[in-house]
């Protein structure tokens, strides 16, 4: 009986005091980069944000959405482009837009601390819009594809006692969106580092 | 709920910011297209002719069939010095020539139109060659002006009399875009520059 109230003492002294959030919401700045077919677009997306909604299913995993969008542009000096016997010559302001809505879970490694690492796999659809824009000229291919979104972060809560803070996040997105026209014929992947604001829910 | 609703509201939001090319940058460079007939060998010919000063026009009035004054003036000597630049004699069509220009606007700002090229021409558009018709004009949107050239073998009609049309360029937008005088005589260079088989040897 001793030994076992020891035992008992033991694993509570070391025993997780979670925090019992229950939720959390994000609304994030989304930094991305492709990383196929660099030659078409090679600069960090513009205007690129993240809605994220997560509910705890236990004290470290979570589930739920996300809907994101995310602009990549370039631009390619004039060329001539020669394709049979007809040769076009003209600048491009090459474009995608990129909309994704994705299911995703997290593990997180702690959620009592101030600053709650985590690791996530998300899976969902894209949307792309391949664009070029030449002169008055507009040449666009619309593609829906699946989405595969392997991520990490932490969330940095303001304080212990906070509900409020930042999270940080790292996310490597692939989709199968091919399009011919504008040479992604394996699809669309980018790398991508999102910074949100967080509230979470107890 | 709530939560639910505020996304929908964001993500509308978002939508409606979409990014677009600035259109001062995007309109610097006209496009310029050129299409060689493949069976065509360029060193068969030796001069061209060309109405100078007139171009043909399709437009939203119909009354309008013609571009006349100093515009035209500009884009047929431009495309008259490249010619003999690249070694053509320029004639006057009753001189005979090897080959004969159409050149035409296509005007269709707010015009619901596309256009296609067939290879022959089995009529008359009103150049002097007798062959020639217009291009097809068929619905779509488009709002762009197009300045169209075509280059056409007076020597060789087929069996029903038609003109082979042995070399195109568009060029646009010649309304829209920056400097759009300047920039058109630049096109017109583009054009020739990029079809190097014109070149006499």
């Amino acid at each position: 009986m001793k030994k076992t109230l020891v035992v008992a003492l033991f694993l509570s002294a070391f025993a997780v005091n979670g925090q019992n959030f229950s939720k959390y919401f994000v609304v994030a700045a989304d930094f991305n980069k492709p990383i196929v077919n660099k030659e078409f677009i090679n600069n960090f997306s513009q205007q690129s944000y993240k809605l994220v909604y997560r509910e705890f299913i236990t004290d470290r995993f979570t589930v739920g959405g996300e809907l994101g969008m995310a602009t990549y542009n370039d631009y390619i000096p004039p060329y001539v482009y020669v394709n049979d016997n007809t040769s076009i010559y003209t600048d491009i302001y090459s474009y995608v837009y990129n909309y994704t809505i994705a299911l995703s879970g997290e593990y997180f490694f702690t959620t009592e601390k101030i600053v709650m690492p985590y690791a996530g796999f998300g899976l969902g659809a894209a949307y792309n819009q391949f664009t070029m824009y030449y002169n008055v000229f507009q040449q666009q291919d619309n593609r829906w594809g699946a989405m595969v979104r392997p991520h990490a972060g932490a969330i940095v809560r303001f304080g212990k006692k906070s509900n409020w803070g930042v999270m940080t996040d790292v996310h490597l997105d692939y989709a199968t969106t091919k399009s011919e026209d504008t040479d992604y014929t394996n699809g669309f992947a980018n790398v991508g580092l999102q910074v949100g604001l967080v509230y979470l829910k107890r | 709920m709530r939560f639910f609703a505020l996304t929908s509201l964001l993500s509308l939001a978002l939508l409606g910011c979409k990014v677009t090319p600035d259109p001062v940058d995007l309109l610097q460079h006209m496009v310029v297209q050129t299409t060689q007939d493949e069976n065509t060998d360029f060193t068969f010919y030796s001069s061209f002719t060309l109405s100078m000063d007139t171009l043909g026009l399709y437009a939203n009035d119909p009354k309008d069939t013609l571009v006349l004054g100093d515009y035209a003036e500009i884009v047929t000597s431009k495309i008259r010095n490249e010619m003999t630049s690249a070694g053509y004699a320029y004639l006057s069509k009753d001189q005979n020539p090897d080959l004969g220009f159409a050149i035409t606007v296509f005007d269709n700002y707010s015009v619901y139109q596309t256009i296609s090229y067939p290879t022959y021409y089995s009529g008359y558009y009103g150049y002097g060659y007798g062959g020639y018709y217009g291009p097809i004009v068929s619905t779509y949107e488009s709002r762009s002006t197009t300045l169209v050239i075509h280059l056409l073998d007076l020597k060789n009609r087929d069996a029903q009399g038609r003109l082979k049309v042995i070399w195109k360029a568009y060029i646009g937008d010649i309304s829209q875009s920056v400097n759009p005088d300047q920039k058109v005589l630049e096109a017109i260079g583009q054009a020739f520059d990029q079809s190097p088989y014109l070149n006499k040897p």
